[in-house]
């Protein structure tokens, strides 16, 4: 067959990914609103929603607390990530097994590439499908696939019907799926860009298209020609499937506030441990360490530290953070979140050694 | 101040001035240099606060004075300037006048007063140092003082003198490098000092022989050589127990063409990544083997000549390291002597000139 003329992208997008794992295997969960995150008690925030918790308007990263005052009914789950991400490797297996061209986007998200997948009798939609089906029969999870020529288009389309829905956008009909939609439908239009445009009686996509480029280049600098080429629903970016990663990091809020240095440079060797092992688990290194503060008022900092060669002890790793935590007022304001980063990742673990 | 000086001879002792003066700094006198005449003389001064440098040049005074003035523009113009003479005079109290051939500016300062107040290192009679001989001691272990900004105290070389001698000593807590060299007639000093790098920068640019003339005060040293004194504050800290360090029961002894291995070690270190770089050395009788591997570009091995009769050895190292030390060493041979991939290397000049010189190197796992 020819060669397509038109990229064919799918956006994959797992429902309420989090919820729907517990949900899966708890029969009795089924139509309750489900809400994954911290104890709703204390401070914690919401990983996660079902979409029957969505429906009284609980958000994820919203606190918990906020969370229960929507929707007392809501039963409150504690995050398993573990579980999570193995679930997640089987749907991205799937995955993999209909094209290589996979770039995994979070733990429940991917744009997949199947151009050069379609074989005679294959088109895309049907390839959606099949995913689809696979995901729901062998992971019991259901799936929201987009399908369009380019990432952009694929995002907003698998955005359109959820949950498991599929929605295709054939390259001649981009600009009459794209026009009705609101402007925030865009990735990278947020509340702010949203209101300025709104200002300018810009409300849905059409309006952001009909709008000259010159206009907005002039109001958003090159944001603006980004906008406008968004608008028109063109993308170039190529799905990348080796998406290397530049940081590791690890972080917790806390159900009350962290007071004493002791409790902190605990903590602090807690969560170092758990980068130390990620690293090693990717065969990384890291020559850069970063703390994240946040006080109870929620003004949040970071410190970080270079050294010239890679680190790769957990030990180090701590030492440093704690080194780090000093440089802060955490001892007299007391904290509520604390995270350890590593960054500056070079491949291999090779350490050099210290004279003392 | 008003003053007629020789353009040569000034911008001789300007320059210097130049690698004092904070480029970054957050207090704007500190990008300052202060000019001020007594006597028959121009006195020049920079400071970073850490470290700083005063000298002077005669001339032809008509009025004392002073001011302080923008450090690289001031030196730009007098760069610029044409003809053998140049004269400099207060306009007002924040105006200095220059003036020579045809051109004539006139450039902004500030009082002298805001220039801060440098540190005197008084007190007993100085002891001499031979001024090249202490440039060859610098050069031989500043390469592992550290940059880090963490390990503070190791961001200065040990200056330790002894009776008789000189030791110096640097680490960065990965390698070490330790020079000692007989100075006739110096008296023993109970403890060393840490002399802050940029201090060792700046000695390494002076120029002139004889002797340096060193004092130790109670938060500073002063070097002075001729005009010029460089004053440096004496870095706080506790040097480590370097001499814990230097490895003496290592069993495996290597000798080696120094340059071939120089070479040798930068052709098989092009193969190393831009961090973490380490190559690969396997000592096996009379040849050593230098490998190094990078998954994103490739692999080299090289093989080199030795003397060695012991068992085969293999060691992971910064590449960089040993070259330092190696260019450093300046011998036509060096010894490396090693124990096991786990520790310490430690490498000497063989036939030195120096009394006693000697590099330690920590491998690096790989």
């Amino acid at each position: 067959m020819l060669a397509p003329v038109f990229r064919r992208i799918l956006h994959c997008d797992l429902d309420a990914f989090y919820a729907s794992v517990h949900m899966r295997d708890d029969p009795s969960l089924a139509g309750r609103p489900v809400v994954i995150g911290g104890n709703p008690g204390g401070r914690g925030v919401v990983a996660a929603a079902s979409y029957e918790a969505r429906k009284f308007g609980v958000r994820s990263a919203m606190p918990a607390a906020r969370a229960v005052r929507l929707c007392p009914a809501a039963v409150f789950l504690k995050p398993d990530f573990d579980r999570y991400r193995r679930e997640s490797a089987r749907v991205f297996a799937v995955f993999r097994e209909t094209t290589e061209l996979v770039q995994p986007v979070s733990i429940d998200e991917a744009y997949l590439d199947v151009s050069d997948a379609l074989q005679p009798g294959w088109s895309a939609t049907a390839i959606a499908r099949e995913l689809k089906r696979r995901v729901r029969e062998e992971v019991g999870l259901t799936l929201s696939v987009g399908v369009g020529p380019n990432k952009l288009v694929a995002k907003i389309a698998s955005d359109y019907d959820k949950p498991d829905g599929l929605t295709v956008v054939p390259p001649h009909r981009v600009r009459e799926f794209l026009d009705p939609q609101p402007v925030r439908r865009i990735p990278g239009v947020g509340p702010a860009t949203a209101k300025r445009l709104a200002a300018l009686g810009v409300e849905t996509i059409r309006d952001l298209r009909e709008l000259a480029e010159e206009e907005l280049a002039t109001r958003f600098g090159r944001h603006g020609r980004d906008l406008a080429r968004r608008a028109r629903g063109e993308d170039e970016r190529p799905v990348r499937v080796d998406r290397e990663r530049k940081s590791l990091s690890a972080e917790t809020t806390y159900a009350q506030d962290l007071a004493t240095l002791a409790e902190m440079d605990d903590e602090l060797v807690r969560l170092a441990d758990r980068v130390a092992r990620g690293l090693e688990r990717r065969d990384l290194s890291a020559c850069t360490v970063t703390i994240k503060v946040r006080y109870p008022d929620f003004t949040t900092l970071t410190r970080s530290r270079t050294v010239d060669e890679p680190l790769l002890a957990a030990q180090t790793f701590g030492e440093i953070a704690r080194e780090l935590l000093r440089t802060t007022d955490a001892e007299t304001r007391g904290v509520r979140l604390l995270g350890v980063g590593a960054s500056g990742l070079v491949h291999g673990r090779r350490e050099q050694l210290e004279l003392w | 101040m008003e003053i007629r000086l020789d353009r040569a001879a000034f911008m001789a002792e300007l320059t210097p001035m130049q690698g004092i003066v904070e480029r970054k700094s957050t207090i704007p006198v500190l990008s300052h240099i202060l000019l001020r005449c007594v006597g028959d003389r121009l006195q020049l001064s920079a400071t970073d606060l850490d470290v700083s440098l005063t000298s002077s040049v005669t001339g032809e005074v008509t009025r004392e004075g002073g001011i302080a003035v923008q450090a690289r523009k001031f030196s730009e113009i007098i760069r610029a300037l044409v003809g053998d003479e140049v004269l400099l005079a207060l306009e007002d109290e924040k105006t200095l006048r220059i003036a020579a051939g045809r051109s004539r500016f006139k450039i902004r300062g500030l009082l002298p007063e805001d220039f801060p107040s440098l540190p005197q290192v008084k007190g007993d009679e100085p002891l001499e140092i031979p001024f090249e001989g202490l440039q060859r001691m610098i050069s031989k272990v500043i390469f592992a003082v550290s940059t880090e900004e963490s390990r503070f105290q190791l961001s200065g070389a040990l200056l330790h003198i002894k009776e008789g001698k000189i030791e110096m000593v640097a680490t960065d807590g990965r390698r070490l490098a330790l020079v000692e060299n007989p100075v006739d007639g110096l008296p023993d000093a109970s403890e060393g000092v840490l002399v802050p790098r940029k201090a060792l920068q700046e000695l390494q640019r002076f120029e002139g022989d004889g002797a340096i003339q060193f004092r130790r005060g109670e938060h500073h040293l002063s070097f002075r050589l001729g005009q010029r004194e460089l004053i440096g504050r004496i870095l706080d800290g506790t040097f480590p127990d370097y001499d814990r360090v230097i490895a003496r029961d290592n069993d495996k002894r290597v000798s080696l063409d120094r340059k071939l291995l120089i070479d040798a070690i930068q052709r098989v270190a092009l193969l190393t990544g831009d961090r973490a770089r380490a190559i690969r050395l396997r000592f096996a009788p009379d040849e050593v083997v230098l490998s190094a591997a990078n998954p994103d570009l490739g692999e080299a091995v090289e093989k080199l000549a030795c003397e060695y009769d012991g068992p085969e050895i293999e060691i992971g190292m910064n590449p960089d390291y040993l070259v330092q030390f190696l260019v450093a060493a300046e011998t036509a041979k060096v010894r490396l002597e090693l124990k096991d991939e786990n520790t310490q290397c430690v490498g000497f000049p063989i036939d030195g000139a120096d009394e006693r010189y000697l590099c330690v190197v920590m491998p690096m796992r790989i």
